[in-house]
């Protein structure tokens, strides 16, 4: 890590997440309800995007990075391959992260923003044990230490809210880097996903038919 | 009675109103002469499971009128005041080809009025849109209506709400994306929200989990082998042994049956009704290359083509469900009769 990059966080004075059921759990890639749709297909978490992006030319191990059902199974299974992470993998990786973020942001606007906004003008640490890259690590009992990318680029992305509003962020246009492809195919712009359930109690005639008020009674139509 | 009598009786009463007012009203007769079309051995399953998948797929005018009166308050649509939400939207009638967008507004309007005392009419400027449908099923409907729309009337920054019972999940991420380009193109602002009560799976990628018929081996048929073996790209074969994401399929093997029968329908029909388009697939009309769309939704006022074509398609094949061959005819009728019987659906 270049020692510029390093910075120092007062604990009392900023955002810190560690673990995903933490107040703000929710700004960690590996936090659940976040779900993502890229290309047409479901991605359960911002890491597993992650992960996936190290693979466009080997889509089985996209698949299996896609189908595993906790982000932690899905880093822990892409690990036999990253050896053969895209080649540029070092080059592109922040952006790539970057793009994430607002993926998830732009499929889970109200309740990611939400989350990003309140953490207000403190700064914003993922506090890690051994990844002083993405992370900070404690220095003493106050402090921790560290590049702290991810917790940068939500800062950013906290700004972006503020700025741009919902608007300028619900496409997301994909990276223009070379081989930006999921299931050997290039990844499209993502739109924000906007899909929300109407009641519908009696879809199943199996189902005794209830109805909207308290009657119980089937409704009575004269039209047919 | 036998089973068979009971579930040709079933299926009639499940579909009892379908296009009621321009057709008679199904019969056990009909459905019987419908299922004869098929082997004697597979009649009685195929009734089996038609039964079965009607109960789910079947949207009859009662309860079209539950949907949509769920619409009218959904509280994370309109809020804690609905009078005031639906005086401030716009209702887009805007649908090229086919009623279901006019019919559909013509029942939300009768609906609105008693509930709200809210007429449906034309908000300037309004807050939102509202493009309501009964089913979104490849999308391009939806997508070709919006995009004429936005290049033209709409507003630079508007909401959308595009509300229907029935949205499959790759129709709605086929259009989505394109109306947001077509709204980029133009430099307007589109924001989309899908409204839906049931969402069925009908993505490739998702082929095994699908909602919709797709068939997990060719069937052992001439016909069907040869129509096969002429497609460009092959087809997708489904992976044996899940009925769907909400169980529209009572069992892989009911599935299985009504995939493979009318599929071999479906072909068969094509050689007998050469005025079908190339579109229209054996398992229901769909653009893409494919064995058909597959779709089992119904809804009282017609039968979508996106369902197979052992379905709707006539003469010499007789249908289950008739397709409306006049739209203008068959509107006239249903505003006619919403209108002369009185619509009680409060």
């Amino acid at each position: 890590m270049a020692s510029d990059q390093n910075r120092i966080y007062e604990r009392s004075q900023s955002v810190v997440f560690l673990k995903t059921n933490d107040a703000f759990g929710g700004l960690s890639n590996m936090a659940g309800g976040f779900p993502l749709e890229v290309n047409g297909l479901h991605i359960r978490t911002s890491e597993a995007l992650y992960q996936v992006c190290r693979f466009p030319h080997r889509t089985e191990v996209q698949q299996l990075i896609i189908e595993q059902a906790s982000p932690m199974t899905a880093k822990m299974k892409s690990k036999p391959y990253r050896h053969d992470s895209r080649a540029d993998w070092d080059q592109v990786r922040v952006m790539i992260m970057r793009w994430c973020l607002r993926v998830k942001l732009a499929q889970n606007w109200n309740s990611f923003s939400e989350l990003i906004l309140k953490t207000g003008e403190r700064p914003i640490v993922e506090e890690s044990r051994k990844d002083d890259f993405w992370g900070a690590k404690p220095k003493d009992e106050k402090t921790l230490a560290g590049a702290n990318i991810l917790g940068r680029l939500l800062m950013e992305l906290r700004e972006a809210v503020r700025l741009g509003g919902q608007e300028s962020l619900l496409l997301v246009e994909p990276l223009a880097i070379k081989d930006f492809l999921l299931d050997g195919r290039p990844i499209e712009t993502v739109i924000a996903h906007r899909i929300e359930r109407l009641p519908f109690t009696s879809l199943d005639a199996q189902r005794p038919v209830q109805t909207d008020d308290n009657s119980q009674k089937p409704l009575q139509l004269s039209l047919f | 009675m036998t089973e068979r009598q009971n579930l040709l009786k079933s299926i009639a009463a499940t579909t009892a109103d379908y296009r009621a007012g321009d057709l008679a009203a199904p019969t056990p007769e009909h459905v019987d002469r419908w299922v004869k079309q098929f082997n004697a051995g597979v009649q009685l399953p195929i009734l089996r499971e038609m039964d079965h998948v009607l109960k789910g797929t079947y949207f009859s005018l009662e309860k079209v009128t539950r949907f949509l009166k769920g619409v009218l308050k959904t509280e994370k649509l309109v809020g804690s005041d609905p009078s005031k939400f639906w005086r401030s939207v716009h209702f887009l009638d805007i649908q090229g080809g086919g009623n279901s967008q006019r019919e559909m507004l013509a029942i939300f309007g009768q609906l609105l009025e008693k509930a709200c005392g809210v007429e449906i009419k034309q908000c300037e400027p309004p807050e939102s849109f509202i493009y309501l449908d009964d089913a979104i099923f490849t999308g391009n409907r939806v997508l070709r209506d919006l995009q004429t729309w936005i290049q033209s009337d709409a507003p630079a920054k508007s909401k959308v709400h595009v509300v229907s019972i029935v949205l499959h999940s790759g129709g709605q991420y086929y259009a989505s994306g394109r109306i947001q380009s077509a709204a980029k193109s133009v430099g307007k602002s589109i924001e989309v929200t899908w409204w839906r009560a049931m969402k069925l799976e009908d993505r490739r990628t998702y082929t095994n989990s699908s909602d919709v018929l797709r068939p997990a081996s060719i069937p052992d048929m001439l016909e069907v082998k040869q129509y096969v073996e002429a497609m460009a790209y092959k087809p997708n074969l489904r992976t044996p042994g899940n009925v769907g994401s909400i169980s529209l399929f009572s069992c892989e093997e009911g599935r299985n049956l009504l995939e493979q029968e009318f599929l071999k329908a479906g072909v068969k029909i094509r050689q007998t009704c050469p005025n079908l388009g190339v579109t229209q697939r054996p398992l229901g009309h769909i653009t893409l290359e494919t064995l058909g769309f597959g779709s089992l939704i119904v809804t009282f006022r017609n039968c979508p083509n996106n369902a197979p074509l052992a379905l709707w398609v006539g003469d010499p094949w007789y249908a289950l469900f008739p397709r409306t061959t006049n739209s203008q005819t068959s509107l006239n009728r249903f505003m006619t009769m919403l209108a002369e019987e009185g619509f009680d659906g409060i």
